[in-house]
């Protein structure tokens, strides 16, 4: 795998602590931040995720070797995939609100 | 058997096989998770009540979080350590993540086991209290007359009516005097499901009937008719040695008849002082006993978002008329708390802070002065339903218990194979270090996921 020669690893190893670092100090943003409480609480939710996506993306950029493996298109197919259906699902809620008959009517 | 492309890339995809098994297993788990994260977002949107915002005790899931970081920096450091034939700092390393593992299920297993004692009545007002219960909460009933439904598709065991009932209680069946048992009911289900096959019989020989007079093919119709007879003679014969369809049975009670029945056991808002409701839905007749039937909790919590919608017409009036606040006698706190609570919304308010509605709706009460919380004791017939903090209460526990336990199940998942790795592991490395390397690669990839899903649940479920 490209990347992975022992200088390379012994080079990465800082960075793993960083983001390790980074992450701590994130978690404790979004707790310090939820405390704080918008006028509408979607706002709130917002900065929640926004956080959280965040932390999520540099425990895939660094730890999971995203920030390589992502190029290689066996791998790249399976992560498109996986978002195309992850993004219908969260948007089964909207579907599920949806009338089709009621906009035939109105 | 030899399982190929362990270590060399296999030439047409260009990755050793264990790398794309486990990318397609967690493109597979994202699919997983992402469906319930999607039933969390409809519940969560369709609720009709505030969702609980910052109810869950922060700590447990905020020291968690830390763990699951350090578990996995550690397991790629446990990788890299591999990589570099570093045998006993991978030891340690990994060592170290199953630590994590273990104290991040320790911690989870006391934040269920603080859920699972702690206790929720919901009056019929619908205040919530939350606290803890008595031992000693019971439903006394003296029972006279139960109607159990015998249901013509095994509905209803004969089991929950006999536990629910005293030791010395005997049933009889008013009809006919016999006495209940499971094998009574066995035996009256038998007979009605053969008096429902006669039935069934008639029903389809009368429509054939019908149909051939329709049709006027009267020799037809002529050479059903004694099949129609013969029919009917069974059915008589069948009614009049003892089967028939009997939906339910009216039994009498005699000897012991006090009854002391756990809630749990009731069905929701189904106590009445005339009538209790079993939950296989056998109705017991006869007589509550208010005074012994009475619930008596230790309240820590109280919150009104079931009594008023609208938080902002939320007021003290509105809360000395619910039933908690008929309380105040028994809970010296509530009206403490209640000044304290509208002094700090108040005080948000001048400070031109927002104040969400669970801010609104919920009442701390304090401890006595004996380091205890206030007890009250409530007539059973203003309590709605109990339970405790399990995924029954509402749709938020469920969802919180679904989503979490999931989770938990992935990290011992994830702790097992990691495990496996460490203590079975030397054998490997010693034959084929970069056999090994890749197993914790795919083992960490796994465990990084793991991780990733909590870095999602801990703001939504403790914090937003």
């Amino acid at each position: 795998m490209a990347g992975h020669t022992p200088e390379e690893i012994k080079a990465h190893a800082r960075n793993y602590l960083y983001v390790g670092g980074l992450l701590f100090v994130f978690t404790i943003i979004t707790v310090l931040v939820s405390f704080w409480e918008s006028e509408n609480h979607a706002v709130n939710v917002a900065i929640g995720l926004l956080i959280a996506s965040f932390k999520a993306a540099l425990v895939a950029w660094v730890f999971m070797h995203l920030s390589t493996d992502r190029r290689h298109p066996v791998i790249k197919a399976l992560l498109v995939a996986a978002a195309i259906f992850f993004i219908a699902l969260m948007f089964l809620t909207l579907w599920g609100k949806w009338n089709p008959i009621q906009t035939i009517l109105s | 058997m030899e399982i190929p492309y362990t270590v060399t890339a296999r030439p047409d995809t260009g990755l050793f096989n264990a790398k794309i098994g486990i990318w397609l297993f967690l493109a597979s788990e994202v699919m997983l998770f992402g469906g319930l994260f999607s039933g969390y977002v409809f519940l969560r949107l369709g609720a009709d009540y505030p969702w609980p915002e910052h109810e869950l005790n922060i700590w447990p899931g905020f020291i968690n979080t830390f763990v699951l970081i350090a578990s996995s920096v550690s397991v790629v450091f446990a990788w890299a350590a591999l990589k570099l034939r570093q045998w006993r700092q991978y030891t340690f390393y990994m060592g170290f993540t199953l630590l994590c593992a273990a104290a991040f299920c320790v911690i989870k297993g006391y934040e269920y086991y603080g859920k699972f004692t702690h206790q929720a009545v919901i009056l019929t007002d619908g205040t919530k209290l939350s606290g803890h219960l008595k031992e000693s909460n019971r439903v006394a009933f003296e029972v006279e007359q139960v109607t159990f439904n015998t249901g013509l598709k095994g509905h209803g065991d004969a089991a929950m009516v006999l536990e629910a009932l005293p030791a010395g209680a005997r049933l009889v069946d008013q009809e006919n005097g016999r006495e209940f048992s499971a094998a009574y009911v066995a035996e009256v289900r038998e007979s009605n499901r053969r008096y429902e096959e006669l039935r069934k019989d008639k029903a389809r020989l009368e429509a054939a009937l019908a149909r051939e007079t329709a049709a006027d093919r009267q020799s037809r119709a002529r050479e059903l008719e004694p099949a129609v007879a013969e029919i009917n003679r069974k059915i008589e014969e069948a009614v009049a040695a003892g089967a028939g369809p009997r939906p339910s049975l009216a039994l009498k009670v005699e000897g012991e008849t006090l009854a002391e029945i756990p809630p749990g056991m009731l069905r929701n808002r189904a106590w009445a002082p005339e009538s209790l409701t079993l939950r296989d839905g056998t109705l017991l007749g006869g007589t509550m006993k208010s005074e012994e039937s009475r619930v008596v909790m230790q309240v820590d919590k109280i919150d009104f978002r079931g009594l008023s919608p609208d938080p902002a017409k939320f007021d003290q009036d509105q809360m000395n008329r619910s039933i908690a606040g008929s309380m105040a006698a028994q809970l010296p706190g509530i009206r403490d708390a209640w000044e304290r609570h509208r002094a700090g919304v108040e005080e948000r308010k001048a400070a031109g802070k927002v104040v969400r509605p669970n801010r609104h709706y919920a009442l701390k009460i304090d401890k006595t002065a004996a380091g205890e919380y206030p007890e009250v004791s409530i007539p059973r017939e203003q309590v709605a339903r109990e339970s405790n903090y399990t995924p029954r209460l509402n749709t938020f526990y469920a969802i919180y218990f679904t989503l979490t336990g999931l989770h938990a199940l992935h990290v011992i998942a994830g702790a097992v194979v990691l495990g496996y790795f460490l203590f079975f592991g030397r054998k490997l490395y010693l034959q084929n270090p970069e056999h090994l390397a890749n197993r914790v690669e795919v083992g960490g990839l796994f465990w990084h996921f793991v991780d990733l899903v909590w870095i999602f649940l801990f703001p939504l479920l403790y914090l937003l």
